[in-house]
Order: C-alpha cells, then sequence, then structure tokens
C-alpha cells in the first residue's frame, strides 16, 4: 500500500473514537444491569402501590453507580490502551489489513448491539415496578436499565407472591411453570410428528412411483393457498365431534399435516441422488432401512428446519390454542393463552408480560443455538434446486 | 427391526396419552346443585371479588352454583364464537360493550324484559346500559364502565404558571392553556385518531353518528364537521398537539409519563400506574363544547346466551351481581366506577380522580351501536387522518364515508 500515513492515522483515530464510544456506552449498560440484578434480589421489596417502598432499591442503585462507573472506565481504558498498543505494534504494511479488520469488528458490534437491544429491553422491562415501564431516562432513551428494580414481576408470575396456605391446590399449580410445561408437551411432539409425516411423504413425493404423483401434489399446493382462518371453525367442529375437545392432542392434531413440510422436504430430496437409494437397495436394503439409512440422515438439515419452525410455530399459537383449550381446567393452559391473561381490555402489565417472556424465549434461543448451522443450511438449501 | 418398532410405540403411545380427555361438561355438582358457567375476563384482583359475591348469591341459592372460568380479553370473542358454534358455550359471558349487538344481532342472547328488566332498568347509568339496547330491546347488562377524561400533569402547569387547580373547563380556555404549556419539546395536548377517542370531541358538540333507528349514519352533520375541524385545528392550526396520533410517534400515555405531553385523554384503568409511575397529574372533566362536557363509553358487559338451560337463574345472578350492594363492594375494593346509579352512595374513594371520574360518566354519551364495530372504525379512521393532514376538508371526508358507512356497516 502506497497510501499516505497521516490518513491512515486520522482512520485509526475515527475508528479508536468509534470503538471507545462502542464500549463505553455497552459497559455501562452491562455493568448497571449487573449491578441492577443483584440490587433487585438483595434490596427489600417495594410494597404494592407505595412509591416509598422504593427508596431502598434506588439509593442502592445510585451508591452501585460510583463503583460500576469506574469499573467502566477501566474496561474502556484497558479496550483503548490494548487496541493502541496492538496498532503500533502491527508493522507498516499490514496496518491497512488491521484498520480493515477494527472496523469490521466494530461494524459487527453494532449489528449485535442492534439484534440484542430488543432482548435486553425484555430482560430490563421484566424487572421494572408496575407503572414504570413507559418511563424513560429523559437524557439517554437508551438506558433501559430500571433505577428501582424488583423481582416482584418474576414472583408474581410463578405465584410465590401468595403464601401457599392462601391458595387450594389447583391455584398453586395454576401458573406460568405449569403453562410452559404445557407448551414443551405440545411444541415438542408436533414438531416430531410433522416432521415424520412430512419426511415420508416427501420421500414418496420426490423419489417412489405413484399414480398422478404430480397432480395429487398439485392439488396439495393449491390447499396452501387457503388462508387457514377457513378451516378454524370446521376443524373445531371435527376436534368436538372427536370428543377431544380440551386435549393436548386437539392442540395440535389438525396440524399434522403440513402440506408446507411435504413440499419443503420433498424439494430437498429431489437432490439426493436415486442412485445412492438404488446402491443400498443392492446392498439388501429393505425400503424402511433405505429410509432411515439414506434418506433421513441426508435430508438432517432441513428436517431440522422444519422441526424448528414446527416448533415455533406450536409454541406460538394463540388462537387455535385458545379455542380448544378447555376454560374450566385452567391447568391445561399453554403458555400463549398463558401470557394473554395479563392484558385487558384496556391495559397491559407489561412488566409481568416481559417477565413471562423471558421464560418463554428460552426454549426456542437454546433450539436455535444448537441447531443453528443446520437451521441457515437448510433454509438456503430448501430454497435452491438443482 | 427393534429401533423401527420403538418409533411406532413413541407415536402411538403419544396419540393414547393425548387423547383422553374432558368431554361433556356436567350439568350438576356431585351433591346436586345446579351449575351455572360463567365467563368471564377479570385480572387476578378481580376474579377474588367476583368469588366472593358468588359465595354470597350461593347463600341465598342453596341449589345453585355458579362456575366462574376466567378467559383472556384477547381473544375472547373468537373463543364464544366458536364454542358457540358447537354448542359448547356457556350460560353468561362478560364481553367487551361492541360485542354485545354483534351478538344480538346473530341472535345468539336473551330478551332480559323476559325476567322484568325495565323494573330495575333505570338503576343503572344511561351511558353504558345504551350499549346494550339493541334494536329495541336490552340485550345485556353493563358490569364495568369507565370513559375518558382530561388528564393533566401539575408539574407542567406550574412551569407555565397556570394554576393547576383550575383545568380548563371550556374549549376555549383549553385551547388558550394547550398554548401556555406548548414550549420547546413539550407540546400542550396529544390525541389518538381512532374514532371512540374522537367521541369526547363529537359527544361535546352533540353530534350523533348513528341513528336510533341504526340505519341512517349522521357523521356528516353540521355538528360532527365542527367537531373533527375543532379538533384539527388543535393540530394543524394551534399547532398545540405534536401529532401523536401519526404510526411511530409516541403515544399520548408514554408522551404523558415522561412530561413531554402536558394534557392527555385517558380513561380510569390508568389511574393505578399513572400514580405508581410518580408523576404529579390531575384529572378534569372533558372541557365543555355547545353540549357541555360529555365522554365516550368503554368498558363491558354481562350478557345470557340463548342456548343457556337457566337463563332465569343466570339473570337471577347476574342482576345480583349488578346489584347496589354488590356494586358497591366491587368498587370500592377494586377502585372502579360503578354501574349502578344506587351504588353512588356508598362508594367512597379516597382517590378524588375516582370521584371526577364518576361525575365524567354522568355525562358520558352512548357509544354509536353497529354490528361490527371495527368495521365502523377502519371507515372513519383513514378519513379522519386525512382531514387531520389536510388532504382532505372536515365535510368532504364525512360526507363521503357517511354513505359507505350506510352501506357496508349499517346495512345488516
Amino acid at each position: 500500500m502506497n497510501s499516505s500515513s497521516p490518513a491512515r492515522i486520522i482512520l485509526f483515530v475515527v475508528l479508536l473514537f468509534g470503538l471507545v464510544m462502542i464500549s463505553a456506552g455497552l459497559c455501562e449498560q452491562l455493568v448497571k444491569f449487573a449491578s441492577m440484578v443483584v440490587v433487585a434480589f438483595v434490596a427489600p421489596q417495594a410494597i404494592e402501590g407505595d412509591r416509598s417502598g422504593a427508596a431502598p432499591a434506588r439509593a442502592m442503585m445510585e451508591s452501585a453507580q460510583g463503583v460500576s462507573s469506574s469499573l467502566v472506565f477501566l474496561i474502556v481504558a484497558g479496550i483503548f490502551v490494548y487496541t493502541l498498543l496492538r496498532f503500533l505494534k502491527t508493522p507498516l504494511h499490514a496496518r491497512w489489513n488491521f484498520l480493515k479488520v477494527l472496523f469490521l469488528y466494530e461494524a459487527l458490534i453494532i449489528g449485535v448491539i442492534i439484534v440484542l437491544f430488543p432482548f435486553f429491553w425484555m430482560l430490563c422491562t421484566s424487572f421494572k415496578p408496575s407503572g414504570q415501564e413507559l418511563i424513560f431516562n429523559a437524557k439517554n432513551p437508551f438506558d433501559v436499565v430500571p433505577m428501582e428494580p424488583t423481582i416482584g414481576n418474576f414472583k408474581k408470575v410463578l405465584k410465590w407472591d401468595v403464601p401457599a396456605a392462601e391458595m387450594d391446590a389447583e391455584e398453586q399449580k395454576d401458573n406460568f411453570g405449569r403453562y410452559f410445561w404445557n407448551s414443551i408437551q405440545v411444541a415438542s411432539i408436533a414438531a416430531f410428528l410433522v416432521t415424520l409425516f412430512s419426511a415420508m411423504a416427501g420421500y414418496v413425493f420426490a423419489k417412489k412411483p405413484l399414480p398422478y404423483k404430480n397432480a395429487v401434489f398439485g392439488g396439495l399446493i393449491a390447499t396452501m393457498m387457503i388462508p387457514g382462518m377457513m378451516y378454524m371453525v370446521p376443524q373445531f367442529f371435527m376436534i368436538v365431534k372427536m370428543g377431544l375437545f380440551g386435549t393436548k392432542l386437539a392442540m395440535f392434531l389438525p396440524h399434522l399435516a403440513s402440506v408446507f413440510g411435504v413440499f419443503m422436504l420433498k424439494q430437498f430430496m429431489e437432490t439426493i441422488p436415486t442412485s445412492l437409494i438404488e446402491a443400498a437397495r443392492i446392498d439388501g436394503a429393505g425400503e424402511w432401512q433405505i429410509f432411515r439409512i439414506v434418506i433421513i440422515p441426508l435430508s438432517m438439515p432441513i428436517i431440522l428446519t422444519l422441526f424448528l419452525l414446527t416448533f415455533l410455530f406450536h409454541w406460538s399459537n394463540f388462537l387455535w390454542q385458545l379455542i380448544v383449550s378447555d376454560p374450566l381446567d385452567p391447568l391445561s393452559r399453554t403458555l400463549p393463552v398463558g401470557l394473554a391473561l395479563f392484558r385487558g381490555q384496556y391495559t397491559s402489565e407489561l412488566g409481568l408480560i416481559m417477565s413471562a417472556s423471558c421464560f418463554s424465549i428460552v426454549p426456542i434461543a437454546i433450539l436455535f443455538l444448537f441447531a443453528q448451522k443446520y437451521f441457515i443450511e437448510g433454509m438456503t438449501q430448501g430454497a435452491v434446486k438443482e | 427391526m427393534i429401533l423401527r418398532s420403538r418409533a411406532w410405540a413413541i407415536v402411538i403411545l403419544c396419540f393414547i396419552c393425548f387423547s383422553t380427555g374432558c368431554n361433556e361438561p356436567p350439568e350438576t355438582t356431585p351433591d346436586g346443585k345446579t351449575i351455572l358457567t360463567f365467563w368471564h375476563t377479570y385480572n387476578d384482583d378481580e376474579t377474588r371479588v367476583l368469588k366472593e359475591i358468588i359465595g354470597e348469591w350461593e347463600k341465598k341459592n342453596l341449589h345453585l352454583t355458579v362456575r366462574a372460568v376466567r378467559i383472556p380479553f384477547n381473544g375472547h370473542k373468537d373463543k364464544i364464537q366458536t364454542a358457540l358454534t358447537v354448542a359448547r358455550g356457556p350460560d353468561m359471558a362478560r364481553v367487551d360493550w361492541s360485542y354485545v349487538c354483534t351478538l344480538a344481532r346473530k341472535k345468539a342472547l336473551i330478551d332480559l324484559e323476559e325476567y322484568g328488566f325495565s323494573r330495575i332498568k333505570d338503576d343503572y347509568l344511561a351511558a353504558p346500559l345504551g350499549t346494550n339496547f339493541i334494536d329495541g330491546v336490552y340485550r345485556g347488562l353493563p358490569d364495568q364502565t369507565n370513559g375518558v377524561a382530561l388528564f393533566y400533569n401539575r408539574d407542567l402547569f406550574r412551569k407555565a404558571d397556570l394554576d393547576p387547580d383550575s383545568p380548563p373547563k371550556t374549549w376555549e380556555e383549553f385551547v388558550e392553556t394547550a398554548k401556555r404549556l406548548t414550549k420547546g419539546d413539550v407540546y400542550g395536548f396529544a390525541m389518538e385518531n381512532t374514532l371512540w377517542w374522537t367521541l369526547p370531541f363529537f359527544n361535546t358538540y352533540g353530534a350523533k353518528i348513528i341513528s336510533e333507528d341504526g340505519k341512517t349514519c349522521l357523521i356528516d352533520s353540521a355538528e360532527a364537521i365542527a367537531a373533527l375541524e375543532f379538533k384539527k385545528s388543535l393540530y394543524a392550526e394551534h399547532k398545540v398537539e405534536p401529532g401523536a396520533w401519526r404510526a411511530g410517534s409516541i403515544t399520548p400515555e408514554q408522551g404523558f409519563l415522561n412530561g413531554k405531553y402536558a394534557m392527555i385523554f385517558m380513561g380510569p384503568w390508568n389511574l393505578p400506574r399513572f400514580s405508581k409511575s410518580g408523576i404529579d397529574f390531575g384529572v378534569a372533566l372533558i372541557p365543555a363544547g355547545p353540549a357541555g362536557s360529555s365522554t365516550n363509553v368503554g368498558g363491558t358487559n354481562v350478557v345470557i346466551f340463548k342456548s343457556s338451560k337457566h337463563p332465569k337463574e343466570s339473570y337471577d345472578f347476574l342482576s345480583f351481581f349488578t346489584s347496589p350492594e354488590s356494586q358497591a363492594k366491587w368498587c370500592s375494593r377494586l377502585n372502579q366506577i360503578p354501574v349502578n346509579i344506587r351504588a353512588y352512595d356508598f362508594v367512597k374513594f379516597d382517590d378524588k380522580h375516582l370521584t371526577t371520574f364518576m361525575e365524567q360518566m354522568k355525562f358520558a354519551v352512548s357509544n354509536p351501536i353497529v354490528t361490527n364495530s371495527g368495521d365502523l372504525e377502519n371507515l372513519v379512521n383513514p378519513e379522519m387522518e386525512a382531514v387531520l393532514t389536510g388532504q382532505k376538508t372536515a365535510s368532504e371526508a364525512l360526507s363521503a364515508v357517511a354513505r359507505k358507512i350506510e352501506k357496508k356497516v349499517l346495512n345488516w
């Protein structure tokens, strides 16, 4: 590179300034959040409706600010010095490269902040006392960490705020943990069955001879054009006639036949060379063995993708689960229905909704983390047919 | 082969596990009491008081029991509608005020007059009761009511050298006050722009939206045009309103809580949250227009379904539930506005804001009653927005939408 060194220096100073600003803002919020969580657990809980009860929490937060701002200063200074030293140590010819990498990191950090900020906001709001959820810091609206933190929302959601003696057995069980467990059951079983059936159907449509195969498949695809809402009442009618009203099976039975899933898996399985299947047959594999040993492992990315998508769909399928749930049995409620209880005609208990949502994103986050590699692979593979 | 059979075993087990469940709900308890089901959408605190009131009623009616079942408010219409199609509906339900007309016109509700409702109907507040009066017949009872009033930030009043104890009483005073409050990034007023939130303007100008017989739309009357023009002037002419009704802007509630908007319309449902937020605010009657002060009606009604096998007993319970005694207990415990006028004397609130709301509700005017209030909003709201943004004049927009409403909403 024969670019002039002043340009390099100026660019470095600008990037370094950006880095310091980003890390200062980020560290400040993270350290403040950490101290807020500690305070929320340590501080005496404010009594409902009594504003003076929040004073100790606020005092603790304020005293923690001194410590945390010096901590933030140390971290930022460390990052500053480290970057500066690295820059100076880098030989002159590699400095442009260094600047490129630095820029890339900063851009990525900003991207991460944009993506994760809503989750951070949700976490912070779940620690806010009732009535304060919509109040923002006048100087810095992105400073969402509450100054009067409380764990009251979490306690309420899990029904730990009411003494056990005051509730009957059913009321004790009727909490968010129960809804969570119900939803895990419904979503995971539905996702398992949908992927199983879709894989079998997709295999047939992709690889097996079947009279009028294309016409049948075209007919199936055509049903995707009809909005799902249209089926709602007839499906409900059938569920009741089958005597399944109020059961967990009813919550996913009508959605087990997933044309979308069949379509997705068929498109993918068509890319598997037929010669592999023939080779397996020559080796003496039966139909089921071919399916299990050849087709399933090769289609794993797309199968996992479908599993995730179906899991997500049932995890958040509010309307259908509300309609088929038996209101006489509150213990059969699923998570989306339980979440809706926090919303009234005109008001929403935002703090409660947010603290409950903190739990509800956990399974999806875990699933996504584990299957992320397959998930992204599958999304593109299903889209392109060769 | 072992794997294969195991896979099938899992599938079959799943089906067996989940297909066992409840079926027809029993009509009587094991000790022979007849069960009345009541689907409600109350929150935790309200449910507790409801159970107490049910207990009192059951003491008087030893052979009956009320099973109160909680469903989420969000989705209660779908739940009720689908349940009714397969005859799995409850005996009674608490529904949004606008849903009574939908149910009544689908012939799902009983006529309360069969059980002598006219004897007690004058006990109820006129405006919420009006939302139950469908095509000349009372189809439900109000159980909870509210409307909006004027909330103002007392601190901002002090900063603008205004007396925080004398909020504006008429629209003229209101404009003057708002002008003095508008300074820098603080605005004097902020508003929503849906029909329901605009009803206070229409009602203070004496404008009616739908005629008595429910066949003619009167939204293009001179009064309604004047009301909408006044609303527009707050934004366009006096510039005391920042455009909080636009999509994506800071909502009135949020701006009020953060001290950006000095006055907003708000209902009593936010009183507890606003008090806990620590802002110093006051509540006043909606400023008076040519027709005096007035407001809209929100809240819920309780209805009895035609499919119920025990309509008389259900009516008996609901009239007990909304009686002066029960209402007095309900409202003093939960800080709500009574729907029963005779309960007004028993209810004494420490919170003077609630007293203002009780006063405001006496001047409320019942909302336009249509089969689907969502359709009405969807037709009117874009036109009102066109007026506010200056694309149309109020008379143009309203006369065009009036004919459309008659064709699409009132043509049932």
